[in-house]
């Protein structure tokens, strides 16, 4: 970016200490972390109080409160939107770091999990209980974990036979991911009518109907993933100064690696897990928000904010562009990343050949 | 390699989010521990319990005056009992009622689609009977806790199933068993009658054909074509006389000639599918004819015996592709009737 076109030029920094612990943060991340919670808090009302039930504005304040005399409106205000509403925000939030995590281990904007066949995997371990086994909606999500990992153990067990190389893990993980996608086909074509409908359904990546015990669950495991995320961010971040320096001052470079790689896998089968493939927020968001806060790598708090906010707005244009009609919310970022997909890849390629 | 862009460093961060994490956690359960839950909607004034196809009890009103059929099979039966939901959902792959109910169904509010139904308007509609079947919330239970809710739902039929034995359910959530039994009977009658008048056509074969994006796919014998064709006593060519899976069987264009029968019948969808609605075409007489003209073009489609012999038949892809109920047969008679005579 043109502002640090010095190598040691760094995003200018704050300090404030609060007795004897001191934190020193760059100023320009905080703001825009401030100004995607306000975006995250507008849109989240928005998302709680619009709808298509006939009721007035005060009348949705009201049934927000559990007030008013329609226990139907206070139904739906709890126990429909609210749980919509934190599922798409836990669901981006954990998103926007996997991808944050992989990028920073691949040091690649395109090393996210949706390009590297991780969602598509999880997507194939999600079919294979829906279709093979005919599972329930907490086995299907099981399927989606172990469909996640066993991907990640292939294309990183092909990609870094002889250490990680970021275009190298790319390109396996595309080819993978191609592979998992006609798999994912086949599945569905051989099904029969009932199962091929349910895993469609799932496959274009919904949040209609999703309700508190399924977002509860999703909250509970993206707040758990999140404490290792975080505790490794820091040292997987200095990793860019390259394996020998760091190994020099004592950081463990595999074994950050290696965590990072489980983190971000578990984070984007959690996610898909819970509501089908929403396409490309994981590769969106980190770098939305990199240049957001004018910051060089992607930042995972950053990115879990952005990613909350993508998925929140998505819905709520599935929700509102054809209504009374509702799309997949998969569908929404689907259309608007692949743009993002082709604009990303065109810039890397004007620089390349500048 | 053109994709490497190493990142030079990285920034500070606090842990406060992840204590906001947790906090959010907390406030989730604590708000689903508090909120009301597992009160159903139950009906007002007389009432009776009925069992639906999944073998849950169902508490409806004795004489329905609300309902919402949120299927193609579940509205077709209602309209064939006389009776005419307040709301119901977009056809498969359309945006209005499916287009072989347009002239019976045009006028009912359409609350949704078949995968994503909007439970604010379904609610809006104030509905007294919910109908829903296989083809539309399937395998679904929050969206069956979220319907329970707003009023009475009766889960009438699997997808792929047996178009009498929905129907005969769904006329029992409606207090109209009798009805039905009539309406059977007219479906019979009319078989026997159309028999008949096509005895000329005993020995042709006669293949069911969509064509969606460029490529073809058979209706086999389990769907609602391949039922009628089967009533009336018209042969499938060997390759075809089977059962499928429950949903249009793909044939891939380098087998184009597993297609190929003495009659084609030839429907699609327009170009929209599942997971891209609006993608704009017809499925209707018209819809086909397009589709048609683009198919002459596929390597191989005129090379096919039907095509040379000029015997391809285009038709109502909402009504020769889809899925329904009563009045879906009778018009499928009618139709085979008409093209044929």
């Amino acid at each position: 970016m043109t502002q640090h076109a010095s190598p040691d030029a760094a995003p200018r920094h704050r300090t404030v200490a609060f007795s004897g612990l001191s934190l020193r943060y760059p100023a320009r991340a905080a703001r825009s972390g401030l100004l995607l919670l306000l975006a995250i808090a507008v849109t989240t009302v928005a998302g709680l109080l619009i709808g298509d039930y006939d009721i007035t504005v005060g009348e949705t304040l009201q049934a927000a409160v559990a007030r008013g005399d329609d226990p139907l409106a206070i139904y739906f205000v709890h126990d429909v939107r609210a749980p919509r509403v934190l599922t798409a925000l836990v669901v981006g939030a954990a998103l926007g770091m996997a991808g944050s995590l992989f990028q920073n281990i691949t040091g690649n904007p395109l090393g996210s999990p949706d390009i590297i066949g991780f969602t598509t995997g999880a997507a194939t371990g999600a079919l294979v209980q829906i279709i093979v086994v005919g599972a329930s909606t907490h086995a299907v999500g099981i399927g989606a974990l172990v469909g996640g990992f066993l991907t990640a153990a292939v294309v990183l067990g092909l990609a870094c036979s002889s250490g990680l190389d970021g275009g190298r893990l790319v390109l396996v993980g595309i080819g993978v991911g191609a592979a998992l996608g006609a798999l994912n086909s086949l599945l569905i074509v051989r099904a029969s009518l009932v199962t091929a409908q349910t895993a469609a359904q799932w496959l274009a990546g919904s949040l209609n109907a999703v309700l508190w015990p399924r977002a509860s669950l999703v909250m509970i495991a993206v707040a758990v993933l999140t404490v290792p995320a975080l505790l490794l961010s820091r040292p997987l971040g200095m990793l860019a100064l390259g394996d020998d320096s760091c190994a020099a001052v004592g950081i463990p470079v595999r074994r950050i690696r290696l965590g990072a790689v489980l983190t971000g896998v578990a984070l984007v089968s959690v996610a898909t897990a819970a509501t089908g493939p929403i396409a490309f927020v994981a590769l969106a968001a980190p770098q939305l928000a990199r240049r957001l806060a004018a910051v060089p790598t992607p930042g995972l708090v950053g990115s879990a904010l952005m990613g909350a906010l993508l998925v929140q707005v998505s819905d709520l244009v599935a929700q509102r562009l054809f209504a009374p009609t509702e799309l997949a919310v998969g569908v929404v970022t689907g259309a608007v990343g692949g743009l993002y997909l082709v604009a990303l890849l065109a810039g890397e390629w004007r620089r390349n050949h500048a | 390699m053109p994709l490497d862009a190493p990142f030079p460093r990285r920034r500070h961060r606090a842990a406060r989010p992840l204590a906001a994490l947790v906090a959010i956690a907390c406030l989730a359960l604590g708000l689903s521990a508090c909120s009301a839950s597992g009160s159903e909607a139950k009906p007002e004034g007389a009432t009776r319990t009925v069992v639906d196809v999944e073998g849950t009890e169902v508490e409806v009103p004795v004489h329905p005056e609300r309902v919402v059929a949120l299927s193609e099979p579940t509205l077709d039966g209602a309209l064939a009992l006389g009776v005419t939901p307040v709301g119901t959902i977009s056809g498969r792959g359309q945006r209005g009622v499916p287009n072989y109910l347009a002239d019976l169904a045009g006028d009912i509010p359409i609350l949704g689609g078949v995968a994503q139904p909007n439970f604010d308007v379904i609610a809006n509609a104030e509905p007294d009977l919910i109908l829903v079947d296989g083809t539309s919330i399937n395998n679904n239970p929050e969206a069956m806790t979220i319907l329970r809710r707003i009023a009475p739902t009766f889960y009438a039929g699997y997808a792929g199933g047996d178009w009498r034995a929905t129907f005969t359910k769904t006329a029992d959530a409606l207090n109209l068993s009798d009805r039905a039994t009539e309406v059977i009977a007219d479906y019979d009658a009319a078989v026997v009658d159309a028999r008949k008048k096509l005895t000329a056509y005993t020995d042709d074969t006669f293949s069911i054909v969509r064509w969606q994006g460029g490529s073809a796919s058979l209706i086999l014998n389990e769907l609602p074509a391949g039922i009628a064709l089967t009533d009336l006593g018209l042969h499938r060519p060997p390759n075809q006389d089977r059962r499928g899976r429950g949903h249009s069987e793909p044939v891939s264009l380098e087998n184009l000639a597993d297609i190929d029968a003495d009659h084609l019948f030839f429907g699609t969808l327009g170009g929209s599918s599942n997971g891209n609605p609006d993608a704009g075409g017809s499925s209707d007489v018209s819809g086909a004819e397009q589709a048609l003209r683009q198919a002459e073009k596929v390597p191989g489609f005129t090379a096919l015996g039907a095509y040379r012999a000029e015997r391809i038949l285009p038709v109502d892809g909402s009504l020769w592709t889809s899925t329904g109920g009563p009045i879906l047969m009778q018009r499928l008679v009618a139709d085979v009737l008409r093209i044929l005579s």
